[in-house]
């Protein structure tokens, strides 16, 4: 099982054509040729859409991430019961369990600088999410890149460099999850030069039909 | 250690001269002797490394599925950004850009799809776990998320070119639940066989 048997389709597409307005948008990104600087959102200051309170500052991104990866944790051990995922399960079971770890990790963390955690919040998912693994996959692909949109939002609002750099390892494991879910779906596989991101509300939109309350 | 930092102090100190050529990123951070240009610049040889690898494996034409052309093509086109990007980034915060090392590869390496996709998925492995080695050394927001950018690209690459070549899933496509970092040495060792020559960036490995 630690070989991947599924059959690679014929018919990917990968990535999306690299035009000139996305190398700029790395060259703005860098400065390169461009008058203005990324400034940091503050962290907390938008409102998210969401019921989900995370407070501020680095204990804050932490409870929001955890937010994301309690998502993604219950929904990958669910589709590793639901039995349906047939020749995907090689990929979908290890990506449980990596996502497993991040709850654990993101919990511990919380606990040892002596911060409250996130009590899990109730999720729903859409009919037929369970029933067979393209379903599954085309949800997955919306919570990866969700997750990948949250990290790279908060890389320059995280405080401490060493939460950084623990964050920064989780974020490269959902990059490498969305690539991988991209490719199985066919679909969009690579983003272009530059990972996509997001700010708190907007990846909290993208998650908030998924909170049962 | 050969870690000189020539080329940054050259460059901060032709930044300071100029007074306020680096006001893009802030001079606060450039005053107190950000070492951003150093650790970009040896991104940018890792980058210069994989647009040149991803250049001769177009070239071999060894890659002859659809699919795998595709990635191949969307491989080398991110890493030539990722060149262009990164030079662009080291001048901007008044460093001296590294040139393009000399680089080699053990012989067959492009002589098989196999052997290509292996030796890519074994570049970008090196490359991802450098940067995130510097995860907490970069002073500069606007490079920090640059960077994190970057790396967030190479580790959706090692996973694909893992994915293709059939590599196991855990210890190929995955690296387990979080990424490992690597330290300037070890990655500087890692990716010691393909420079043949190491630019004078401070980077060259210990003893040589």
């Amino acid at each position: 099982l630690d070989r991947l048997p599924v059959c690679l389709p014929g018919t990917i597409v990968f990535g999306r054509a690299r035009d000139r307005r996305e190398f700029l948008r790395l060259a703005a990104l860098v400065g390169v040729g461009a008058a203005t600087a990324l400034v940091p959102a503050a962290i907390g200051q938008a409102a998210a859409p969401t019921s989900l309170q995370f407070g501020q500052g680095d204990p804050g991104i932490l409870r929001y991430a955890l937010a994301l990866e309690y998502l993604q944790a219950e929904f990958y051990a669910r589709g590793v019961q639901s039995g349906t995922m047939g020749s995907v399960s090689p990929i979908v079971t290890p990506i449980a369990q990596h996502e497993a770890a991040h709850v654990n990790l993101i919990t511990n963390t919380l606990a040892k600088i002596g911060e409250p955690s996130l009590p899990k919040p109730k999720f729903k998912f859409p009919n037929g999410t369970f029933s067979d693994s393209t379903n599954f996959l085309k949800v997955a692909a919306i919570y990866e890149e969700a997750g990948v949109k949250a990290y790279q939002g908060q890389v320059t609002n995280v405080k401490d460099k060493s939460l950084l750099a623990a964050a920064a390892a989780i974020a490269g494991t959902e990059s490498r999850h969305a690539a991988v879910i991209g490719y199985l779906l066919s679909k969009q596989t690579l983003p272009g030069v530059t990972e996509p991101s997001g700010t708190m509300a907007e990846v909290m939109a993208v998650v908030q039909p998924y909170l049962a309350s | 250690m050969w870690y000189t930092r020539r080329g940054f102090l050259k460059g901060a100190v032709a930044g300071a001269a100029s007074g306020g050529g680096l006001g893009l990123f802030g001079s606060a951070a450039w005053a107190a002797g950000s070492p951003d240009a150093d650790i970009l610049n040896f991104a940018l040889i890792k980058e210069y490394l994989e647009s040149d690898f991803y250049q001769r494996a177009t070239a071999s034409g060894q890659i002859t599925d659809p699919a795998e052309r595709s990635l191949l093509q969307a491989l080398l086109s991110d890493e030539q950004a990722h060149v262009q990007a990164v030079s662009g980034a080291v001048g901007q915060l008044g460093g001296t850009v590294v040139a393009k090392p000399g680089l080699r590869y053990q012989a067959g390496t492009f002589g098989s799809r196999d052997s290509i996709w292996k030796t890519a998925h074994a570049i970008e492995e090196a490359g991802l776990r450098a940067v995130l080695g510097q995860a907490g050394n970069l002073q500069t927001p606007a490079i920090l998320q640059a960077a994190a950018s970057i790396y967030g690209i190479e580790c959706r690459h090692s996973a694909l070119t893992a994915l293709v070549v059939g590599l196991p899933v855990e210890g190929g496509v995955f690296s387990g639940a979080s990424e490992t970092p690597m330290t300037r040495a070890d990655a500087t060792a890692a990716l010691a066989p393909f420079v043949a020559s190491w630019p004078n960036t401070g980077f060259a490995p210990a003893g040589s």
